[in-house]
């Protein structure tokens, strides 16, 4: 990956004296197999960007923080989605940001990867050899065949190389796809449950949400300046609260259910959500079902940055009733 | 201090005796999670399990708390309290936990005390258990506590291989040792040197050794520094940090009205939300983000140790694991620590 982080330090140098105010890229964490995102705003600063495949964070949500700056940010495939719908939502003005794409070949799941090496190893070096990453670990070459070592996201994306982008850095990256992998094995299992079970597993997850929202927070679809699940407002207006401060089962559901129909249509299926959820809800499931279910219903939307169900037409030929 | 052995095969009965007068709440496995929950039968505890994800403070301070229930009419208004403590065993929990209830001592039984956490402070037996493995993200070290000492434990476990070590701290811990001495055997010679090594190779996996002199006067020096804005940069003000953190105790009271009936709730709250300090009037003297983080980790770092004499971390390295955007306290130590005031 030295090509790669090597030509992305270039371009970010070159961004930043060309008058970007601020770069948007990754640098290496502190534990291992960790990447952190990472702000650079001075040229002689881009010697910490990296890309690897531990670059998991999607960056796309911080531009909005930045609206008054011209902002370079590093995007995946996946992360590239989000811009376009932030963009046509009206809260990304896209001639201020220049799109930094990166060909990807894949994200490692940590948690596999640190199974196999044990809990706290130094790698050196990651090399993407196609089907499999090279990580060499004191010296010695450890192969992490991708199949069985990227996360899931990764298995049915096909636009690992990101379109659209204003500036693209290193090789165009093979297929990470496995043609085997099929996104809607999970869901149907647990639609084949019967009802009571079914419920039993939602209660099950959602039961042990702690509310923390960082799934609202990591989101990019959750753009919304202000949500609807915090609103502060004192006691004796608590009819105007839509989610009790309690950690409660139906107040986890509602929050979980609701969010999910908001981003429905407008979730770019970056899983940043599963992946920071600290108590491991399996929240892709639902995104993945509905993105399924728009599918069928409404036809394929990639095309429309919008979304189905974020349209609004005058010639709509549906009345309300 | 009553020493002695428990053999590995004698824990279930142990439990079990337990269990006949105490709720015992334990550490068990939910998939790939532990989390502490009251058990109906001694064999669900994972004993060996990792540190649970959301620390043991929740049996003393639960996420929810329901203070009281109220219901009025023209007439009156009827309060009804409910203040739950059961008597309870609280099992397995890491010298870092246990040194964190002496935090939330500081903070929930100073004058005047916290009723509903000091009723099940009282009514729980706490039962600690030494680390067997370290996690690369632990520095309790840094504190001065031991993965193999139980101070603040009534009862402390520790394995030495197919036994367990039990020491027996306070005379509540005692009297449970004694009551059924035919559970234990003497303690051997030889265990105190295999516990040296012990603790030894476990800090050796620690994956940084973290200092902490000064610490409190940098911080005063550097409020204003710019670092703390630039940390901000990239964290995303989710509630993960405070919620996994084992000393972590602000809360927020709210209403629940429905008609004539409601109920008033405690709950947790975290600093690093937008209506955190919130006032009524809108205005919020931290309404950016740096402003909360920075309270943060002044708190764990500073103001705990300048109002209660302890400090507010306890190097469980929790937040440092769960962190999505790789916020790590030992490197904010250590930044705090190397920047010119």
């Amino acid at each position: 990956m030295k090509e790669i982080t090597e030509s992305l330090r270039r371009e970010a140098a070159r961004l930043l004296n060309e008058g970007v105010e601020l770069f948007i890229g990754y640098a290496a964490g502190t534990r291992p197999a960790c990447a952190r995102p990472f702000f650079v705003t001075k040229p002689e600063e881009v010697t910490g960007l990296v890309f690897d495949p531990f670059c998991v964070p999607n960056l796309v949500k911080y531009i909005l923080r930045h609206a008054d700056k011209k902002v370079a940010v590093v995007v995946k495939g996946c992360d590239r989605a989000a811009v376009d719908r932030l963009v046509a939502e009206r809260h990304l003005d896209r001639a201020r940001i220049t799109l930094v794409g990166v060909p990807c070949g894949g994200m490692l799941a940590r948690e596999r990867v640190l199974a196999e090496l044990g809990p706290n190893p130094r790698i050196e070096a990651v090399e993407d050899r196609g089907p499999s990453f090279v990580l060499r670990v004191r010296g010695e070459e450890r192969t992490f065949e991708k199949r069985k070592f990227l996360m899931e996201k990764c298995l049915g994306c096909t636009r690992n190389n990101p379109a659209g982008v204003d500036v693209m850095v290193g090789k165009e990256a093979p297929p990470v796809a496995d043609p085997e992998y099929d996104p809607l094995k999970e869901i149907r299992a647990i639609e084949a449950l019967p009802a009571a079970e079914r419920a039993a597993f939602w209660e099950k997850v959602f039961g042990r949400c702690l509310r923390c929202y960082a799934c609202r927070e990591v989101c990019p679809a959750c753009s919304c300046t202000e949500c609807t699940f915090e609103q502060a407002v004192p006691g004796w207006q608590q009819g105007a609260t839509w989610i009790s401060k309690a950690k409660s089962l139906p107040d986890n559901y509602h929050y979980h259910l609701i969010r999910a129909f908001h981003v429905a249509g407008r979730c770019a299926g970056c899983a940043e959500c599963e992946r920071v959820c600290p108590v491991g809800i399996p929240l892709m499931l639902l995104n993945r079902k509905l993105a399924a279910d728009i599918a069928s219903l409404f036809g394929e939307t990639e095309e429309d940055p919008c979304g189905a169900l974020c349209v609004y037409s005058l010639a709509d030929p549906d009345e309300f009733e | 201090m009553v020493l002695k052995l428990l053999k590995k095969e004698r824990l279930l009965s142990f439990l079990e005796r337990l269990m006949q007068k105490f709720l015992l709440v334990a550490p068990v496995r939910e998939g790939n999670l532990t989390v502490y929950r009251p058990v109906k039968a001694a064999a669900e505890v994972a004993v060996d399990a990792p540190k649970s994800v959301v620390p043991p403070k929740e049996w003393f301070f639960p996420q929810t708390e329901e203070i009281y229930r109220y219901a009025t009419s023209k007439e009156n208004l009827v309060l009804e309290e409910n203040v739950l403590a059961p008597p309870a065993v609280l099992f397995g929990v890491r010298p870092c936990d246990l040194r964190s209830f002496q935090v939330l001592d500081a903070v929930f039984l100073q004058e005047p005390a916290d009723r509903y956490y000091a009723a099940r402070r009282e009514n729980t037996l706490l039962i600690g258990m030494s680390c067997n493995t370290a996690c690369p993200e632990c520095f309790c070290t840094a504190y001065g506590i031991s993965p193999l000492k139980g101070t603040g434990a009534d009862i402390h476990l520790t394995d030495i291989g197919t036994a367990y070590l039990v020491e027996a701290l306070t005379p509540k811990g005692e009297e449970i040792v004694l009551q059924d001495p035919e559970f234990y055997e003497e303690k051997v010679a030889g265990i105190d040197e295999a516990l040296r090594a012990k603790e030894q190779a476990l800090t050796a996996e620690f994956a940084v050794q973290v200092a902490v002199t000064d610490l409190p006067a940098k911080m005063a020096a550097l409020f204003n520094h710019p670092y703390w804005e630039e940390l901000s940069r990239r964290c995303l003000g989710c509630g993960i940090c405070t919620y996994v953190c084992p000393t972590c105790h602000c809360f927020d009271i709210t209403d629940e009205n429905r008609g004539n009936t409601g109920k008033r709730l405690r709950c947790w709250d975290a600093c690093l939300f937008r209506d955190y300090t919130l006032h009524t009037s809108g205005h919020n003297p931290r309404h950016a983000l740096h402003q909360r983080l920075r309270n943060r980790f002044f708190h764990k770092l500073k103001y705990n140790l300048d109002r209660y004499g302890i400090e507010g971390c306890v190097g469980c390295g929790r937040c440092v694991a769960l962190c999505p955007v790789n916020i790590d306290i030992r490197e904010v130590i250590a930044t705090v620590r190397g920047l010119q005031v």
